[in-house]
């Protein structure tokens, strides 16, 4: 009989030694990953307890998990996130995944390997006062947006939490604003969360309208990586993906 | 299933856990049937909730009898838990454990009527089974937190796995199926329902015993529920004799031979 110490230190090996190779679309390379331990995932199901703030929690969870699991430190973007995370998930829990009543073996994305086209990675949106400077956020940069948004939506209803997503969202892309009839130019990096949501909130319309455009243009190309025989695998990253 | 040896409860441990049952907080309650199951059987190991709740329904079977009175209609009606307790004592339990590296973890439901954590599933580890050795609560949760990521998919697969088993044992409280799973709480309302007798009728019986036979409230105690029944039914029977032969002796015709009467 050992002791439980060898035991776990056994275990603890066993799991380090469990591995991955997953394709990184921002970097465009191969990176190993480790696999999920049994906390990382019930973590990642326990947060569908949480009322309003479960899905910024599970995404929280899911950026922690691919900072902590990946063996090579790396600034991983938001466009990783998905594939990532599915690939970690047919690797560690079940390849099959079933969505609409069908089953698809999640592991025949391994072979899809596509770079992030360089031309969605920053985007300028001009109108004829402002100028917008987009990029796709760092999932470091995301956990920044979502900690405040945590905090902010505490004892908030459903649908003003909702509200708030969107807004952290689109101020998530925008870098800076910049005017030269108005004769200003903000780094978005200067401001704190609250001002940025602000100043977000109280652009026109059709300069708002631009930047979802680019975010969805971002998703298009994401989607890449998720598309079999010119199908694509819709992924709901969501709670339910992490039970077999 | 576990075979082990199982004595009568006393009327002492029947009140207290009556007591636990009626102040109504689970843990307690749970704490209690642990120390019953340790006091009045010979089993030592970690017990799990299925192999809990046979020993507890033997148990009363045994001390206090295999049926409680309940109401259909208004009307009162004997409610059995006989059917309950064979298919329960007939289950196969499937055997799941985790392989990692060359340990095992080895999984059973805990015998907990709390919510439980997917980590109190995992009970013991060792390279064999023979080998394999329990673990405290903080064991298991710090090797749940360090095993791959199928345990809780292990874990799922074994609880959906006695569901099903437990579906298709047909049960019913006065005509109603009674949805047993196991984590719903089904199986503690069905264990407090089965151990909620009326304590009072039972502190009356004990009362009326002891102003007849002025026998030990200690020893009456000590006694089975059921021995109390007994008991006090050979009393009032007993009454009843004596109250009919002493109206028998008042009817008696003067002059006539006792021997005749």
């Amino acid at each position: 009989m050992k002791d439980f110490k060898q035991i776990l230190d056994a275990v603890k090996t066993v799991s380090d030694n469990q591995t991955v190779q997953i394709f990184v679309p921002s970097d465009g390379s191969k990176k190993i990953f480790r696999l999920l331990t049994a906390k990382q995932q019930k973590d990642l199901i326990k947060t569908v307890t949480e009322k309003n703030i479960s899905p910024i929690l599970f995404i929280e969870n899911i950026n922690s998990i691919i900072a902590t699991n990946s063996v090579e430190k790396y600034n991983f973007s938001i466009s990783d996130r998905t594939y990532i995370a599915a690939m970690l998930r047919a690797y560690s829990i079940s390849k099959d995944f079933t969505s609409n009543s069908i089953t698809v073996d999640l592991t025949i994305l391994q072979d899809n390997n596509i770079k992030l086209d360089e031309t969605v990675c920053q985007k300028t949106i001009e109108s004829s006062e402002l100028k917008i400077n987009c990029k796709i956020p760092s999932l470091k940069e995301d956990s920044a947006y979502n900690t405040a948004l945590i905090d902010v939506s505490k004892n908030k209803s459903t649908a003003e939490v909702l509200g708030e997503i969107f807004i952290y969202e689109v101020s998530k892309y925008i870098t800076c604003i910049e005017s030269i009839p108005l004769n200003f130019n903000i780094k978005l990096d200067d401001m704190n969360i609250k001002q940025r949501c602000q100043l977000v909130e109280n652009l026109p319309a059709k300069v708002y309208n631009e930047v979802i455009d680019y975010i969805n243009q971002v998703r298009a190309q994401e989607n890449k990586n998720f598309t079999v025989n010119g199908k694509i695998i819709d992924i709901d990253l969501d709670q339910s993906f992490f039970t077999a | 299933m576990i075979y082990c040896k199982v004595n009568q409860l006393t009327l002492e441990d029947y009140i207290n856990i009556n007591r636990f049952i009626q102040n109504n907080n689970t843990k307690h309650i749970t704490d209690c049937f642990l120390q019953v199951i340790a006091k009045y059987t010979d089993y030592r190991g970690t017990i799990s909730l299925i192999d809990g709740v046979v020993i507890l329904l033997f148990l009363r079977s045994i001390s206090i009898g295999a049926s409680t009175t309940g109401k259909k209609n208004n009307v009162k009606i004997d409610i059995s838990f006989m059917p309950l307790l064979e298919n329960l004592q007939n289950l196969k339990i499937p055997k799941k454990e985790i392989k990692v590296g060359d340990l095992t973890a080895y999984i059973a439901t805990p015998f907990s009527f709390e919510e439980v954590d997917y980590e109190n599933f995992i009970y013991s580890v060792g390279i064999s089974r023979a080998e394999s050795q329990s673990l405290t609560v903080l064991e298991q949760k710090q090797l749940f937190h360090n095993l791959p990521a199928c345990a809780v998919n292990k874990i799922q697969e074994f609880v959906s796995h006695i569901d099903i088993l437990l579906a298709s044992i047909d049960i019913y409280i006065a005509d109603e199926k009674v949805d047993i799973k196991l984590l719903n709480n089904s199986l503690f309302e069905y264990i407090k329902f089965f151990y909620t007798e009326n304590i009072l009728s039972v502190q009356q019986k004990i009362i009326k015993i002891i102003q007849i036979t002025q026998l030990d409230t200690g020893y009456l105690l000590s006694l089975p529920p059921a021995e109390i029944n007994i008991l006090y039914q050979f009393i009032i029977d007993e009454e009843k004799r004596q109250d009919n032969q002493s109206n028998n002796r008042g009817t008696v015709i003067p002059g006539t031979p006792r021997s005749a009467t």
